[in-house]
């Protein structure tokens, strides 16, 4: 069964990604999974210095779902580069590196650096990241904040890049647009929706920082309608994200319109998720009649009647 | 060390005292490679509710299984209690940092447990015994006596909780030849008071060379047992709980602050959950 698919120029062995924060820099997971047989890894969110992340607790469950306030802790690019890169190299990985920056200079030197890095697959770009004070989703928010960090971005590096979007804007059709035009290759939707959680014993917030990030299961059918919008919209190739926990889940985001899916929050809880779909994947599509992952994407059935009235 | 990912059977699962449960988990490859302090992340029920794994520390461990000790809190811990020998649940481990064991072999060793902190306490406990017999008492050795004998280290665990029915494992360590002290909260067992006012006492009235404190308990009790320990130049290892999500060092959710002026964080799944108390900021 034929699992290759393509994110523009970034060509996937097969579309079961792990997704950024939830997979460290690959070392710890390594031991249980081949990383080789991974569609790709998306690295922690790495920016130009190292930072400490938010005060704890970061962490608090929901129904259905986790809230985390990590607040981009990551060993800054340097260390990436020396401590953290040569491994995921030797285990072969295809390494996609998520990047963030406080400003658009700090977009551009950290695009600058990996671009003249070897054994890098392509970058992906936060503006989505809801637990930092500056940065992050505030560029996420608008169309014209979102062209610029691609723009910025895609002058540097001739990488393919991926700018990964937030669920927490009115119209992700306009942002994903403008990501598009900025010169995005692709899109990774969705990072975390902003929650909260108070314990109602002591009366105090659940997180430190009050508001987090949430994710898992809870948020997958917000995810899968980003992904539906944006891909009938704008015929743009889409990393679907949030909530995958299963194959029937990772086969709603193709149907809807994804060429690849991440796996975040399902990881912490069964760190082989991904090879379990990547194997159940190829029976669903050889039970579906269909001979490969390219048929399935979009390929979701309605009356053409309903899908002009929505 | 090498963690495993496998779905082990249960072989025993009761109540020892009101919400308090003792687990026995058939799983050669866990045991063969845990240590003490370390703990497994448990998916207590398929499906969503609860989300994620739940931490436990290694009780006990022999060579085929484990034991797990652990109190009825909520979602989790529930599901778990009404889990029935023979049925099989979803472990990831053994994690993180194992308690060091004393570098002396003599003198005493004082471990403080509050509460549900004697969980990972027995089986350091059975550790340091254990060592103990095999090991000649560097004293006798240096007299060139040659023959084995009980090595003078001796154990006192000094355990607090809140009333006498949560005093759970005494005679476990009393078989291990552990000298063992009790206070409760509401003085419905032993003395009134916490396991800290124990550790103070052993201080001022121990004989001998005190090798290594050992806590587990609640956070207020770690702190001011890092409070009286402070200066004394005794190592003191203290072992966290911190909420965690993957257990195994990638989400960086279980942070503790580590020690030093500039602002960093340690993870407790990963280089804890046993730190010595230089390296954190309780
Ligand atoms: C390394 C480690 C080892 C542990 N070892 C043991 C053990 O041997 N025996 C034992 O009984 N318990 C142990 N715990 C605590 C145990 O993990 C929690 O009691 C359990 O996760 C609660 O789950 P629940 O679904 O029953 O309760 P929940 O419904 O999840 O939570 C109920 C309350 O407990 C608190 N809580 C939840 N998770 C944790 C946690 N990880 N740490 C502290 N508080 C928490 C929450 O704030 C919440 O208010 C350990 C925790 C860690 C981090
Ligand atoms: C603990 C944690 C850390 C995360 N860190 C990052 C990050 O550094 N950069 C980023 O772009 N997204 C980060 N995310 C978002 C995930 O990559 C993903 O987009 C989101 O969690 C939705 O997918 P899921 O429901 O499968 O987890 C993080 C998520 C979690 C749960
Ligand atoms: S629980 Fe994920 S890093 Fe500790």
């Amino acid at each position: 069964m034929n699992l290759k698919t393509k994110i523009g120029k970034l060509v996937l062995q097969n579309p079961i990604l792990v997704a950024s924060g939830c997979f460290g820099y690959g070392e710890e997971y390594a031991p249980l999974l081949d990383l080789s047989r991974l569609g790709g890894v998306v690295t922690k969110g790495i920016s130009l210095k190292p930072r400490p992340g938010n005060s704890p607790p970061r962490l608090a469950e929901t129904p259905a779902g986790l809230l985390n306030s990590i607040g981009l802790e990551n060993v800054g690019v340097d260390r990436f580069v020396e401590d953290k890169l040569p491994f995921l190299r030797k285990q072969k990985a295809c390494v996609i590196v998520n990047i963030f920056g406080e400003s658009l200079g700090e977009y551009r030197k950290l695009a600058e650096i990996f671009n003249d890095i070897d054994g890098i697959a392509g970058l992906e770009i936060n503006i989505s990241c809801p637990n930092v004070e500056r940065g992050g989703l505030e560029f996420g928010l608008k169309p014209d904040s979102t062209r610029k960090v691609l723009e910025t971005v895609r002058g540097k590096t001739s990488l393919p890049i991926l700018a990964k979007l937030s669920p927490n804007v009115t119209d992700i059709v306009e942002i994903a647009r403008a990501a598009m035009t900025g010169g995005a290759d692709g899109l990774t939707l969705i990072n975390t929706l902003k929650g909260m959680a108070i314990d109602v014993n002591t009366r105090r917030p659940k997180l430190a920082r009050v508001i987090g990030g949430l994710s898992g299961p809870a948020i997958r059918p917000v995810a899968v309608r980003m992904v539906y919008e944006v891909a009938r919209k704008l015929s743009v190739p889409i990393i679907g994200a949030g909530g995958i926990d299963s194959t029937e889940a990772a086969l709603e985001f193709f149907i809807a319109g994804a060429r690849a899916v991440q796996i975040g929050t399902g990881l912490l809880i069964d760190p082989r998720l991904p090879l379990t779909i990547g194997r159940e994947l190829a029976g669903y599509l050889d039970n579906q009649g269909l001979k490969d992952i390219e048929s399935l994407v979009g390929n979701m059935l309605i009356e053409k009647s309903k899908r002009r009235k929505e | 060390m090498v963690m495993q990912l496998s779905r082990c059977p249960i072989s025993k699962n009761q109540v020892i005292a009101p919400g308090y449960f003792l687990m026995e988990i058939e799983s050669p490859e866990i045991a063969g490679e845990a240590e003490p302090g370390q703990f497994v992340m448990i998916k207590t029920r398929d499906g969503l509710e609860p989300l994620l794994r739940r931490p436990l520390s290694l009780h006990r461990i022999s060579s085929t299984s484990i034991e797990l000790l652990y109190q009825v809190i909520g979602k989790g811990t529930q599901s778990l209690s009404r889990t029935r020998p023979g049925e099989f649940l979803d472990l990831l481990g053994p994690l993180g940092k194992p308690f060091p064991l004393p570098k002396s072999n003599s003198g005493s060793t004082l471990l403080v447990a509050g509460g549900m902190g004697i969980a990972p306490i027995l089986a350091l406990a059975e550790k340091i015994a254990k060592r103990s017999k095999v090991l000649p008492a560097p004293r006798l050795r240096q007299a060139g006596k040659g023959q084995r004998s009980r090595a003078p280290l001796k154990i006192h665990l000094l355990y607090g909780a809140k009333n006498k029915a949560n005093l759970v494992r005494i005679k476990e360590f009393q078989k291990l030849g552990v000298e063992v002290k009790t206070v409760t909260e509401d003085g419905s067992a032993g003395r009134k008071g916490l396991a800290t006012n124990l550790l103070r006492e052993s201080l001022v009235s121990s004989p001998g060379q005190i090798s290594a404190v050992y806590a587990c308990g609640p956070r207020p009790m770690l702190k001011s047992v890092a409070r009286i320990m402070k200066n004394k130049k005794i190592p003191l290892y203290l072992s966290l709980e911190e909420m965690m999500a993957c257990g195994m060092g990638a989400c960086l959710g279980c942070s503790v602050r580590a020690k030093g002026k500039e602002i960093h964080y340690l993870r407790v799944c990963q280089d804890g959950p046993v730190f010595e108390t230089g390296e954190i900021v309780l």
